[in-house]
């Protein structure tokens, strides 16, 4: 190791020697920096004097240390001659000299006086206060933003050719085609594992025929258009969050609104327009698959595919099926809304688009069920 | 020693690179001596960053080689090359900081992954390392809340916190106020003085060149056109090279013939 401590007494002053000899970089002045911090603490010097005759290589890690060993001893014994450098040659001497007088003529930038922890306790606690308000702030913004929605929504039907074309196909196909894989897997077994799951039961009664009854009416009603919007929610909430999301924080929202366009009507109506219209096509897909995977096991039961087909006719009526379609449109249209609503929304990093992104699907799903459940009650009184 | 042996830091070899079919680099060859400043200067889209980052190790090239004191840098294990890019700082075009971490932890980052140097000794070096670049009160800030130039020159703390041997700055002074790009300008100059340190400089500010630069390179569609000392470009043969150094001196010129008619 490139280091050696002697201490000499003179009476009472203890003068304290450091020798550092090779080299003096990042690597070895990882292993000098605790034994020669400890030294000076401990021994509490009067003098100390820190010798470069060995030393043959010395970067600005070395002269850190240095500058460090310094600090500290003329903090310790307060006296301004309390330390010396030995043989140190011209080079470093410069490189010493540049570091202790390195300093720009802008450099006072006082940035930490309102960052948080010089604030005393009164504006923290005004700080909390206003977080409180934030909270309607937020609510104000959101319903701002979902009047403006409807507003343009209005628009764009009068204005038809100021449209967004462009985006709207792309969106299109990539909440609607691009997903049809796996809405039809998921369909598919989301009958089969119900049916099977359903079977025993039902043939402790003898009543199997009645299963298609219950999971074609499931699928139609419930089923179908809950599931569809949820794997909505997962692909298409979070595809529009982190478009925008990243829009955002690239600043290309900023430029379109500085550019006179208004990024509702611009990005925003035509991303909600294709999640309406592209939706209850993936739930009319997804209840297709998940009564083919009904009517495998069905099958495999023996059961004939005429009786099969006889008692879907005799189960689903036409109301339940448009009543299904239409709470999946519903449900496209609150997941577009808050997808892009929590893009727009984004703060600046890279963070914020993970944050953005989160907050959309985990939002959706949560008001998917809530109006699920309003449906279910509208539905109840409607007899529907 | 091994300066003494290898007088090339970096030696760029018949260097081509190519994208699908597009030729982005071709034969490009050329040594930087150690401890020099060297620029790399072009026109926008001439192939500059693209150069830069085939010596970074970031990309491979389609054929030819990279020396780094003498070492290939390409066609060795992965670990080789990691331990042959330890030798590099790098600073990129728009920071590259990581935005979800403070600027201590930023620079702190390579020390307190790549050395064994205990947990209260980063800080200072972060402090002299930010002193250098003319920063200040910095230290817990978030990259999003510093402006862009104050970006940058953590940035170049960062590519210098390991005290590398050789730094890659790519347009180290675009988006600075011209007195920190005249302060950069000093501390890369003292730098290479001081520390022995060898700059590789991706620039087309005109004031940088002429005032740091001891040997670079033109580019221009992927080709050498020029090499040598810059501060001669403005003679040179080749007329692109020639308009890129005059149009300094025409604003020059035509300054001074304002200011005589204000006079």
């Amino acid at each position: 190791m490139g280091l050696r401590i002697e201490e000499e007494k003179i009476s009472n002053s203890v003068s304290l020697y450091i020798f550092f000899s090779e080299r003096l970089d990042v690597e070895s002045i990882a292993n000098l920096w605790r034994p020669c911090i400890e030294a000076v603490t401990f021994k509490n010097p009067s003098k100390l004097i820190v010798d470069f005759k060995e030393v043959s290589y010395c970067d600005m890690a070395g002269i850190t240390l240095l500058q460090t060993l310094k600090e500290l001893q003329t903090k310790r014994s307060q006296q301004a001659n309390s330390f010396f450098i030995n043989n140190l040659n011209s080079k470093f001497q410069k490189l010493l000299d540049y570091v202790e007088q390195v300093s720009w003529p802008e450099t006072k930038l006082n940035l930490l006086s309102n960052n948080g922890h010089t604030l005393s306790q009164q504006q923290k606690l005004n700080i909390k206060i206003k977080d409180q308000f934030k909270i309607f702030q937020e609510n104000k913004k959101n319903i701002i933003f979902l009047g403006s929605v409807v507003y343009q929504m209005f628009f764009m039907l009068l204005h038809l050719k100021k449209f967004n074309w462009r985006d709207f196909w792309r969106a299109t196909y990539k909440a609607g085609p691009e997903a049809l894989a796996i809405i039809a897997l998921i369909g598919f077994l989301i009958g089969l594992i119900s049916t099977f799951q359903a079977a025993p039961s039902f043939a402790q009664f003898g009543a199997q025929i009645y299963i298609v009854d219950l999971v074609a009416l499931g699928l139609v009603r419930e089923m179908g258009p809950l599931m569809t919007a949820v794997i909505f929610a997962g692909r298409t909430a979070s595809f529009f969050a982190a478009e925008l999301a990243t829009m955002k924080i690239n600043q290309e929202v900023d430029a379109l609104s500085i550019m006179g366009l208004n990024t509702i009507r611009f990005l925003i109506i035509p991303r909600i327009l294709a999640a309406v219209i592209v939706i209850p096509f993936l739930n009319i897909f997804f209840i297709a698959f998940g009564l083919l995977g009904l009517l495998t096991v069905m099958t495999t039961l023996n059961y004939p595919f005429d009786a099969f087909l006889q008692q879907i006719q005799y189960a689903v009526k036409i109301k339940d099926f448009l009543g299904g379609v239409i709470k999946a449109t519903t449900f496209g249209l609150v997941i577009a809304i808050i997808g892009c609503l929590y893009g727009l929304k984004t703060k600046t990093g890279p963070e914020a688009v993970g944050i953005s992104t989160t907050k959309a699907v985990v939002i959706s799903l949560i008001i998917l069920v809530l109006v699920d459940g309003v449906f279910a009650a509208i539905y109840y009184v409607l007899d529907v | 020693m091994n300066e003494i042996q290898n007088p090339h830091i970096i030696k760029v070899k018949k260097l081509f690179a190519r994208y699908d079919k597009k030729i982005i680099l071709e034969n490009i060859d050329f040594e930087i001596n150690a401890g020099e400043i060297f620029m790399i200067i072009g026109g926008s889209g001439c192939g500059k960053t693209t150069l830069l980052n085939h010596m970074i190790g970031l990309l491979s090239p389609s054929s030819g080689n990279v020396f780094i004191e003498g070492e290939d840098l390409f066609g060795v294990s992965e670990e080789k090359q990691l331990s042959i890019l330890r030798k590099f700082g790098v600073l990129f075009q728009n920071g590259a900081l990581f935005a979800s971490i403070n600027v201590l932890a930023n620079i702190g980052l390579p020390l307190k992954e790549l050395t064994k140097l205990p947990e209260e000794a980063i800080l200072p070096i972060v402090q002299i390392k930010l002193k250098m670049v003319g920063l200040d009160n910095v230290l817990t800030l978030l990259p999003a809340e510093l402006s862009g130039g104050m970006r940058k020159r953590v940035a170049v703390a960062r590519a210098m916190a390991l005290d590398p041997k050789i730094i890659f700055l790519d347009e180290p002074t675009s988006g600075l106020d011209p007195v920190s790009a005249g302060e950069m300008d000093t501390l890369i100059d003292n730098l290479s003085k001081i520390l022995g340190i060898t700059f590789v400089i991706i620039s087309h500010d005109l004031i940088s060149i002429k005032k740091i630069a001891k040997r670079a390179i033109f580019l221009h569609q992927g080709q050498i056109v020029a090499e040598g000392n810059p501060k001669e470009f403005n003679k040179h043969h080749n007329l692109i090279v020639k308009n890129f150094f005059n149009r300094e001196q025409e604003e020059e010129e035509e300054e001074e013939e304002q200011e005589e008619v204000e006079l």
